[in-house]
């Protein structure tokens, strides 16, 4: 119990730290509208940390999953009314997507960059087919597609047992932000279990993980459709808070953003993503008032700067973490804990780098 | 009274383009036997090697681990059968401490405390305790080696398969590695790939001689050595036997 009650502490403990303080400020400086956006993309972005950063999986099609979960959503709610069971629904028929992609990639054994062609192009197929669907005939039960215009008006989620037909948009950021810190913790407690080291073992060198005697395709399915049960996740939330879901959700653009947002943060990093994701989405959201240059010139800019002077990304140049990416490969920042972390803070990092050199 | 035989390989042959790498291949591997494997450049062990592991199909022929069919079977399959593999350059998780190399294999049939004790004896058995919680890609190409080979052995296997573990090491670290070899634990086979004759000399009960694919010579390692067909094709006139 000890070892349980130790590990679920240090699974807990950061982000809930980090959490509360910025879940009671935040609300005083920013419209609380414009952070469950930002608490959305968070876990949209953390989706992608997981399954790349950790799983070793370059997914293009991350977006895809969001729009499926966006879609799923309101398909269902509109044919069952029940909008909590229809997040539940939404969630696991984008797992059962992503597991059967998975399984095809995985068990076909295809290598890392067919695997992102792969992705990529299931991403285009949904987008083109979103838009082809005007037609009275793309229709799931009493729920139209809608083509290129999407759905619109359907019904949101609601407060249990209350009469509101919506949740306001203050209690809707909290509710966004508990599904952030919820998706946070699991990751966390996910890396610290077995099968999360496996898949960290995994992104190192799947041959010997093999020799081992671990069937990796399997572990690769998981962690896989992890991410796309994630990445449901947020795009059951974005339909709520958008209150519309249009084909633009399956956009390629969405998907380079998830991508942008994950190497600006730091790869490698469960925090990074979440930080990458909150601090482009912001920029993108001030850039937006003006018309003097375009959004995406300067986003680019940025990711190629950040590439060039933080290559594990903003997180990574303060965290030490062995699984980051980029120069940590080359061990300038590691430490010699001997253990398993997902974050840790850079003072802790030179703490033990100076202990070690003791 | 004959061992048993835990690895037999029958009429094996590996194709690549049409060309055959292993040409016909008849093997067997006994409880407790040291077996080497040595061939010039080209001779087929190393692609013998990896269809024994269920890396390479092969193109027909069949082989059987402690009993089992394993022709057709992924490399994990194979692994869960008791085979543990050590190839030919270092195959590790490169960003990963030595403990948590050794543990990520011996975690997968043994539950964690029962993993973290075979990680401490072993560790301490191959001499890389001092290691434990270095990152293995900063560790010179000897050390690997010995982590490689204990993370092998983490898995408990009732076969081992080196390839080439000698390549690349000094020739103390050659005679070390011989020493733990003949240490092993009871029961355990070991079929080792190799170019070192020296090292095939420390260690080698049996030899089998693979050229072109073929067998060319199988037996007793002075036998082979003297085998006048071995010393024209591998060894040659000069070699020192």
């Amino acid at each position: 119990m000890t070892f349980l009650g130790n590990r679920i502490s240090k699974v807990v403990t950061v982000p809930l730290l980090c959490g509360i303080p910025i879940l009671l400020v935040a609300p005083l400086l920013v419209q609380p509208y414009t952070l469950a956006q930002l608490c959305i993309f968070a876990i949209l972005a953390l989706s992608l940390g997981l399954i790349w950063g950790f799983g070793g999986i370059l997914c293009f099609g991350q977006g895809a999953f969001f729009g499926l979960g966006a879609y799923a959503y309101v398909v269902i709610v509109t044919n069952l009314g029940l909008p909590w069971t229809a997040l539940v629904l939404a969630i696991l028929f984008t797992m059962l997507v992503s597991a059967i992609l998975g399984m095809m990639m995985f068990y076909g054994r295809l290598s890392d960059v067919y695997l992102a062609v792969v992705t990529l192009v299931f991403t285009l197929i949904l987008n083109r087919f979103m838009n082809a669907t005007a037609g009275p005939e793309y229709q799931i039960g009493s729920a139209r597609l809608g083509g290129f215009n999407g759905i619109p008006g359907f019904q949101m989620l609601d407060i249990p047992w209350s009469d509101a037909s919506f949740i306001p948009d203050l209690i809707y950021y909290f509710l966004c932000f508990v599904f952030l810190m919820a998706a946070w913790i699991f990751c966390r407690w996910l890396l610290s279990s077995h099968f999360g080291r496996v898949m960290v073992a995994i992104r190192e060198n799947e041959r010997r993980v093999e020799f081992a005697g671990y069937d990796t395709r399997i572990h690769k399915t998981v962690t896989f459709t992890i991410g796309g049960g994630l990445a449901g996740l947020a795009g059951v939330l974005y339909a709520n808070w958008a209150a519309i879901v249009t084909p633009a959700l399956f956009s390629l653009t969405q998907s380079a953003e998830i991508i942008i947002w994950t190497i600006v943060g730091g790869l490698g990093t469960l925090i990074g993503p979440m930080v990458g994701a909150v601090l482009l989405v912001s920029l993108r959201l001030i850039l937006g008032s003006q018309t003097i240059i375009d959004n995406f010139f300067i986003m680019g800019i940025l990711l190629i700067l950040v590439v060039l002077w933080f290559p594990r990304g903003i997180a990574g140049a303060f965290i030490s973490n062995r699984f980051a990416r980029g120069s940590a490969r080359r061990g300038r920042w590691r430490t010699r804990s001997g253990r398993l972390s997902t974050d840790k803070s850079l003072s802790q990092t030179q703490d033990s780098e100076k202990r070690d050199a003791a | 009274m004959p061992r048993e035989i835990v690895l037999s390989i029958e009429g094996l042959i590996v194709r690549f383009d049409g060309v055959a790498a292993v040409n016909g291949v008849d093997f067997e591997l006994q409880r407790d036997e040291l077996h080497c494997l040595i061939g010039p450049n080209g001779a087929g062990k190393s692609t013998l090697f990896k269809a024994i592991t269920g890396v390479v199909n092969s193109s027909a022929g069949r082989i059987w681990i402690n009993g089992h069919e394993t022709t057709r079977l992924q490399p994990h399959s194979v692994a869960r059968l008791g085979v543990g593999v050590k190839t030919q350059v270092p195959s590790l998780l490169e960003g990963l401490s030595v403990r948590e190399n050794l543990w990520i294999a011996a975690r997968r049939s043994n539950s964690t405390r029962r993993a973290s004790q075979i990680v401490d004896e072993l560790m301490e058995r191959i001499g890389i305790a001092g290691d434990e919680s270095r990152i293995v890609e900063t560790l010179a190409h000897g050390r690997r080696q010995l982590v490689e080979l204990a993370t092998a052995l983490a898995i408990n296997p009732s076969i081992l398969l080196l390839d080439e573990p000698a390549a690349g090491l000094s020739e103390e670290e050659v005679t070390e590695f011989a020493n733990l070899l003949q240490e092993r634990s009871r029961g355990m086979a070991i079929l080792v790939v190799e170019h070192n004759m020296s090292f095939v000399r420390m260690v080698a009960e049996n030899l089998t001689v693979l050229h072109k694919g073929q067998i060319l010579a199988a037996g007793e390692p002075e036998r082979v050595f003297d085998n006048e067909r071995v010393q024209d094709v591998y060894l040659g006139k000069e070699a020192v036997l």
